[in-house]
């Protein structure tokens, strides 16, 4: 895993040196200021996985919620596995 | 070519005849003929309307093809085949016929000039898919297939009286561009809503797909939401609600998506978030966006099929769909894998796959349009679609935490089906001209140029750090075994309770009711029993004396009235 980042993190920093040499126009102002899209990335990844654990909290419920009504307590998850 | 009404007919017949074939291998054939045949009848016919007829004072129009309808039409036959390619080794002749009634309506109902033939082929599309919840044959599937049915048979019946209105006002019944200026209008957007998942609308995708088999999971992600995309942008093309409702519906499905259990409801909730990328296009309504919606409709129906494919093999040799019991497959299911990859990267829209080249097109329109919030909205869901599915999804199944699983390579006919469907994604990616070819108005949009391509991989390569960086640190959302609510809650938990409540309330007021009535009853029959039975004071005297009484009571009150 930490081989991952570190990989990942090179790659990060390219595209980010990279951001130096893009011509900057665009239908928005915001899309020229410098490093938006890695932001962008970065923060709503975070915030996204944040918000739905946070979610995860209200509407967290055990598989036989429903009981027989759905298919998410069933044992056998689709008859020709 | 002969004239031949529609193409629908083409797949009614081969329903029937793959009937009566009780050979596994003949009926198979058959039933990939049957795909190709269909194509085959319309593929090369100049655009135009065909298979006209009056009835009484209404004109229907069997096979309108035109740039839209065609499109939509090559999808959907490109789709049925490799739905049927990836069930070869399906044998229940159930399931067989119903997916070939289920596309073969969804092509009718595409070529449909007039809004009758639509409705009878939208109906169709729901009696048939139903099956392919049912095929699964367990309780569970029963319930969800009857909600799915109540839901689809639902969005029919608004959108006949839609028609039926519609006919009144207008006193037309073609099948074309609408206003929204009339309650025949809004029922007609509403039935087309319910189809396309719309925000709130939404959960009997989410319910019905992972209680499919997994074969017909596959099936169904492909057509009913597609011709509900095919629909709106025929009727429905620049209304300005849409852009808004699409930007919802892209954006509101990542949360759960995230934290589903089931794979095959995550890709029911990404499914839903792609089909709000082609809602906003829709609603801009320009030349480019409405591309930009078809162009993704064809690209997503590719790529979401073939994740379903993926998740499906791993289903077919584990026996699981869900998270929290995957892992570590990566080594035992190498190709399932790296066609998976492709179909998360097509999603994704990395750059030189085919999600690249469609979701370009919506976005550039919503920036041209000047819509900023919108347009961040779908950024803001791309981020999203890479979350819980580009990497969430071949994470937990191909590795994350190894658990043992013995699993095998796909058998070869789902690897065949899933390599055709990968190279798509990689084709109309790397070259995308003759896909653009294809589309209602000339492209000329270059999705290619270093600026773009470069935003693109920051954004993609950002979150994908913030995912590594996560699960390193265990912030992200475990693999619990659990479900989670959504607004079917409130149909499948809250109405039935409070009804159940209200029933049971009533009940209780009434036996209350009847109760404290024959006490009161019984109350006073004692009191009549205690004055005038046997031992009672008034029985003591002849009924004559007391009757006396009585009367003396009587002159005594009025005496004092008299006075008052």
């Amino acid at each position: 895993m930490n081989r991952i980042i570190y990989i990942l993190g090179a790659l990060c920093l390219a595209l980010a040196a990279a951001d130096l040499f893009r011509e900057r126009h665009g239908d928005f102002a915001v899309e020229s200021a410098p490093l938006i899209w890695c932001a962008f990335g970065f923060i709503s990844y975070v915030a996204i996985v944040f918000a739905a654990k946070a979610l995860r909290r209200l509407v967290l419920r055990p598989e036989d919620y429903y009981g027989r009504d759905s298919i998410d307590a069933e044992e056998t998850e689709a008859r020709d596995a | 070519m002969p004239d031949i009404v529609t193409p629908a007919l083409i797949y009614i017949l081969g329903a029937l005849i793959a009937l009566s074939i009780r050979n596994h291998m003949t009926r198979g054939i058959v039933l990939l003929a049957t795909p190709i045949a269909a194509l085959a009848t319309f593929v090369t016919l100049p655009y135009a309307n065909y298979g006209s007829f009056p009835l009484f004072d209404l004109h229907l129009g069997f096979l309108r093809i035109d740039a839209l309808s065609y499109v939509f039409a090559l999808v959907f036959s490109l789709a049925a085949f490799l739905s049927l390619l990836y069930a070869w080794h399906i044998r229940d002749r159930l399931e067989q016929i119903s997916t070939l009634l289920y596309a073969g309506a969804a092509i009718g109902a595409v070529f449909a000039a007039d809004l009758v033939t639509l409705f009878i082929f939208w109906e169709g599309t729901a009696l048939a898919s139903v099956f392919l919840v049912w095929a699964r044959r367990t309780e569970g599937s029963y319930h969800t297939g009857l909600r799915y049915l109540a839901i689809q048979i639902g969005s029919g019946l608004l959108l006949l009286a839609g028609v039926v209105l519609h006919y009144q006002d207008t006193g037309s019944i073609a099948f074309g561009y609408m206003e929204l200026d009339s309650l025949a209008t809004w029922l007609i957007l509403l039935a087309f809503g319910i189809k396309c998942a719309f925000p709130l609308l939404n959960n009997w995708l989410q319910d019905a797909y992972p209680a499919a088999t997994l074969t017909g999971t596959v099936t169904l992600s492909a057509f009913t939401t597609k011709l509900a995309v095919y629909a709106l942008a025929r009727a429905f093309a620049g209304t300005e609600y849409l852009i808004y409702i699409g930007a919802a519906m892209a954006v509101l499905p990542v949360f759960h998506a995230t934290i589903e259990n089931n794979l095959r409801r995550t890709l029911a909730y990404s499914l839903n978030s792609q089909l709000g990328f082609m809602v906003v296009g829709i609603g801009i309504g320009t030349p480019l966006a409405i591309d930009g919606a078809v162009a993704h409709a064809a690209a997503s129906t590719v790529y979401q099929a073939l994740l379903f494919m993926g998740v499906g093999a791993v289903l077919y040799r584990t026996g699981s769909d869900k998270a929290s019991e995957l892992g570590g497959l990566f080594r035992s299911m190498p190709l399932t894998f790296a066609f998976c990859v492709v179909g998360a990267f097509s999603i994704s829209s990395f750059p030189f796959f085919s999600g690249f080249i469609s979701k370009s097109l919506i976005l550039s329109a919503s920036g041209d349009t000047g819509h900023v919030l919108v347009w961040a909205a779908l950024i803001f869901a791309s981020v999203g679609v890479l979350a819980h599915t580009g990497l969430r999804i071949p994470y937990v199944m191909f590795f994350g935490r190894d658990r043992g699983l013995k699993a095998e390579e796909a058998p070869r006919h789902m690897l065949i089906a899933m390599g055709i469907a990968a190279a798509l994604c990689l084709v109309i990616g790397i070259w995308p001209a003759p896909f653009y070819a294809l589309l209602p108005y000339p492209v000329a949009y270059q999705p290619y140029s270093f600026g773009h391509i470069l935003t693109q991989l920051q954004l993609l390569a950002f979150a994908s750090f913030a995912f590594a960086l996560l699960v390193r640190f265990k912030l992200y959302p475990a693999d619990l075994r659990s479900i989670n609510l959504d607004v079917d809650w409130l149909y499948r938990r809250f109405l039935p309770s409070l009804i159940g409540l209200i029933g049971q309330e009533a009940r209780y007021a009434w036996h209350g009711l009847t109760r404290a009535g024959a006490y009161r009853l019984k109350r006073a029959l004692v009191l009549i029993y205690r004055m005038h039975g046997p031992q009672g004071a008034l029985a003591r005297t002849w009924p004559t004396g007391s009757m006396v009484l009585w009367i003396a009571v009587l002159l005594g009150i009025t005496l004092c009235l008299a006075y008052l």
